[in-house]
């Protein structure tokens, strides 16, 4: 392919109405995915920072309680449970990732702060009382993810689907290669052209979005649009190929629809589907049973052992932690099960991404984001970490009646999310990514040879 | 004249092999879709029945306590899930299956479905509803992209008016024809639907049919006017998968991000955080509640003319919770119903918006008949509580009519719990569904079938 073809054919493709309209359309659609993910990261943010003010508040009051009862200014007898281990709370919280508004990922469902304490347990401090409105959650944002996954291949899609056909049914194809031009050439020529639009596209609203964010252009912008990319080059592959089979651009169109179709709404439904029917999980309905059986039964244990609560003013809190620790013990192999379950979920998930595109570079640009799958359960995992350690450390004074002084307050453990290294991100998400490379090449390589042979594409069914 | 175009479209699809192809496909989709769907909805049944049975063996065997004691274990309600979700699951998914009906707290409901689900769930689901909703407008639109333009490019438009077809006959001859060939799929979808969910909502049934036959039907005249307008079939193809991307997939996105910018649902930690200060400092911010308890005790005081809550004939810990519980119902019965009001309001703008895409109309119009959206589950949820108002205040008057030395020393029994009953609302009849959508599909449909008259009457007949 000659530089000057290229040259030519961009000349081209920039005064052809269907690039400019969609073009507009595609920006359109970015900068109002912008705008709404950069508010909403901010509401989010600021979520957070309420969640953690209104903690920290609360805890404050906890500590000045002690610190009265210290300074003499209130009798202890007046506030018995001043200094209660089981009053120390802690918002732990999933800070929004640093592209956050180019993709909502997990973020709009699963929990993003946990208030942690001694009380409740294990199972309940991620159990959100979801007031959110179903039919968004269920509609999906419109955000720059789902511009990329579902619009962008449509943009792809409508740029090429008649790029021999078109020509032939005009009549011009016959005019073209009666110059010294092979068919490869040419139709390489219109790809590159193409593939050059789509990537200018995108390299517009990286700037857009780094101006938007008030980041510079970061490791993590450029990579998400690198991934973006790849799926641009994929479909444009596709379409290359189609388009090597000599059908009328009709034709074309209409299978690229169906395989847009296929691919973006029908497989990852089916995996959905295969996915939930292969591993079910055990249902959270009975479990709520079994966890209030299990609970009946620790109440009478404990009740049968008042020597294991004592009789002091923590004598209750004392049961009450007792029997949260038992039910867990009781209830630990189902959710154990679950857990399983949920994790062959996630693997059997990630070994159908190798097959569907579409739900590949969801994830990827969801995880990012920073609003990913595996983040917010490493977010889970972390939380119920740190639930265990701030129990190994409060159930002791709690037992042995030991109260919380205001210095011990200020010195008691908070939360820090420990980000995965970008080396782990990369190791799950660019052998995935280097296969779709590879299957574009080969949709390619494959379209080149068609056309190498001379089969129909060149000739066609209806020369002009 | 009509019917002989009717009959010449229905022979011509048939012999298409793609359009054969696409309808055996759609149809095996179908099937599947319901099959899965049944399977689900009898084994979430089952395991309801399962935990419903446990959690009332729970409460009879929680042994004697004092009966707040006893409110605060509560009682676990677990949501049923209507027969019709096999063909709509609506947005069960994303609301929650469980609530715990305690003391003090009108908690919401929790274990969405959707918490535990891989995150490609996003993508869509595989329900019968889904695929009418998504498959069956390009159905529609294989029918009908090339009726008219295909016929122009081959020169058989000009035969067909010069022969005295009238251009408006010939476009509804082709609407009936693709609706022709759309009804099998519906009432293959529908009926499978009604059977496997033992009949019983086959009124129901037939509303589903009549909206998306409405649905397909938009979609079939619109095609056809841009059919009838375009240069090409291979321009008609262009303009009416535009069409269909637009109001499918893309439509329904941006409204639902427009109702949620419009009208902001408060995350659970605002919501309930204000609760708890609208209990501790009073609706109107200047009621504390130890103030509200302190009047209280002086009025209970004066009635029995008594001077300590110890001589009273009533436990006052028992008539001091009753008290607190209906003032806690009066903050939840106005904050939720602050809640329920913006999810009303978003609901109606995106119906509003349904003027953009027939989807945002057919799809709460379809949970609603199927009882899977979020009316369904608020009545559950409204009954759940009624329940727990019950339950806590019965509850409570058992405390207060047990004055003792110690408050809570008093405790109860077996008796006592059997006497609470557990929440029943399995046979009640569903309310009237929200028929809206309905009114703005045939709307619709009406528009679509003008606009495609419209268009044939300024029919050109040569390319």
């Amino acid at each position: 392919m000659r530089p000057s073809l290229l040259r030519s054919q961009l000349r081209l493709l920039l005064r052809e109405p269907t690039l400019r309209l969609g073009a507009l359309v595609l920006l359109l659609c970015f900068g109002y995915a912008l705008a709404r993910g950069r508010a909403w990261a901010l509401a989010d943010a600021e979520q957070l920072a309420r969640v953690q003010h209104d903690v920290d508040a609360a805890v404050a009051q906890k500590r000045e309680e002690v610190a009265d009862v210290e300074a003499g200014r209130v009798r202890a007898e007046e506030r018995p449970f001043a200094g209660s281990p089981l009053d120390y709370k802690v918002a732990a919280a999933l800070p929004p990732g640093p592209l956050a508004a180019l993709a909502t990922g997990q973020r709009d469902l699963a929990a993003s702060v946990a208030e942690v304490s001694l009380w409740g347990r294990s199972d309940t401090v991620l159990t959100r009382q979801s007031l959110a409105d179903p039919e968004q959650l269920q509609a999906g944002t419109f955000d720059a993810a789902f511009v990329v996954v579902y619009l962008l291949p449509l943009l792809v899609i409508g740029l090429t689907f008649d790029l021999l056909a078109g020509e032939r049914e005009r009549g011009t194809l016959r005019l073209v290669l009666s110059q010294p031009i092979s068919p490869a050439g040419f139709l390489l020529a219109k790809f590159a052209a193409r593939l050059v639009v789509l990537v200018v596209l995108l390299g517009l609203f990286g700037v857009a979005a780094a101006v938007a964010l008030g980041t510079a252009v970061t490791v993590a912008l450029l990579a998400w649009l690198a991934v973006a990319a790849v799926y641009a080059l994929f479909w444009s592959a596709l379409a290359f190929a189609v388009n090597t089979r000599g059908r009328s651009s009709t034709a074309n169109a209409m299978t690229l629809a169906g395989a847009w179709v296929s691919l973006v709404l029908l497989l990852p439904a089916a995996i959905n589907t295969v996915v939930e029917q292969a591993l079910p999980l055990p249902s959270r309905m009975v479990l709520v049973g079994e966890l209030r059986a299990a609970e009946n039964r620790a109440a009478a244990w404990i009740h049968d052992h008042p020597e294991l609560t004592g009789d002091d003013a923590f004598a209750w809190a004392r049961g009450y932690y007792r029997v949260q620790r038992t039910i867990e013990e009781e209830t630990a192999p189902r959710f154990a099960a679950f857990a399983a379950q949920l994790e062959a979920r996630t693997e059997l998930v990630r070994a159908s991404s190798w097959v569907s595109p579409p739900v590949l570079v969801h994830e990827a640009l969801s995880e990012l984001a920073g609003t990913g799958p595996a983040r917010h359960t490493a977010f889970g995992a972390q939380v119920l970490a740190f639930v265990d350690s701030l129990r190994g450390e409060m159930a002791p004074r709690l037992y042995a009646g030991r109260r919380l002084t205001a210095g011990e307050y200020d010195a008691l453990p908070r939360f820090t999310f420990v980000e995965e290294g970008p080396a782990q991100v990369a190791v799950r998400l660019v052998p995935p990514l280097g296969l779709l490379v590879v299957t574009s090449a080969g949709l390619l390589l494959w379209g080149v040879l068609r056309l190498r042979r001379g089969e129909p594409p060149v000739s066609g069914p209806q020369v002009g | 004249m009509i019917g002989r175009i009717v009959r010449h479209e229905l022979r011509s699809a048939w012999r298409d092999g793609r359009i054969r192809n696409v309808v055996v496909l759609t149809l095996a989709l179908l099937a599947v879709a319901v099959i899965v769907g049944a399977t689900n909805v009898r084994a979430l049944q089952a395991q309801r029945e399962e935990a419903a049975a446990l959690e009332r063996a729970n409460w009879l065997e929680q042994g004697p306590k004092n009966p707040h004691a006893a409110a605060h274990f509560g009682q676990y309600a677990f949501k049923p899930i209507s027969g019709l979700a096999l063909f709509d699951r609506g947005v069960d998914r994303y609301l929650g299956s469980a609530v715990w009906l305690e003391a003090h707290r009108q908690n919401a409901l929790v274990h969405r479905p959707a918490d535990d689900a891989p995150a490609v769930q996003r993508f869509g689901e595989l329900t019968a509803a889904n695929i009418l909703q998504a498959i069956g407008p390009l159905l529609a639109l294989l029918l009908t992209f090339a009726a008219i333009a295909g016929e122009r490019e081959r020169g058989t438009l000009r035969l067909l008016v010069g022969q005295g077809v009238r251009p408006q006959a010939l476009v509804l001859g082709k609407l009936v024809a693709a609706m022709l060939v759309l009804a099998p799929l519906l009432f293959v979808a529908l009926l499978s639907a009604a059977a496997l969910g033992g009949w019983a909502g086959l009124p129901r049934v037939g509303l589903l049919a009549l909206g998306y036959g409405l649905y397909l039907g938009c979609f079939a005249a619109l095609n056809l006017a841009i059919s009838a307008r375009a240069r090409s079939s291979s321009a008609a193809l262009v303009g009416s998968l535009a069409l269909w991307v637009a109001a499918v997939v893309a439509v329904p996105r941006i409204a639902s991000d427009i109702a949620a910018w419009a009208y902001p649902t408060p995350s659970e930690h605002d919501f309930f955080a204000q609760v708890a200060r609208d209990i501790k400092q009073g609706i109107n911010g200047h009621d504390p509640k130890d103030s509200r308890t302190e009047a209280l005790k002086a009025g209970l005081l004066a009635r029995y003319g008594v001077k300590t809550v110890e001589e009273l004939p009533v436990n006052f810990a028992g008539v001091a919770l009753q008290a607190g519980e209906e003032y806690g119902d009066r903050v939840y019965d106005r904050r939720y119903g602050e809640l329920h009001a913006i999810h009303r309001r978003q609901a109606d703008l995106r119906l509003a918006l349904a003027l953009l895409s027939p989807r945002l109309a057919l799809q709460p119009l379809s949970a609603a008949l199927c009882g899977t959206n979020l009316a369904a589950h608020r009545e559950f949820a409204a009954a759940a509580e009624e329940h727990r108002r019950a339950l806590v205040r019965r509850l409570n008057e058992d405390v207060a009519q047990h004055p003792g030395a110690s408050p809570f020393e008093y405790l109860a029994g077996p008796e006592l719990w059997r006497e609470l009953g557990k929440l029943g609302q399995d046979d009640a009849d569903p309310s009237p569904a929200d028929l809206r959508g309905l009114a703005i599909l045939a709307a619709l449909f009406l528009l679509a079938t003008s606009l495609a008259l419209a268009s044939a009457r300024r029919l050109h007949v040569d390319p």
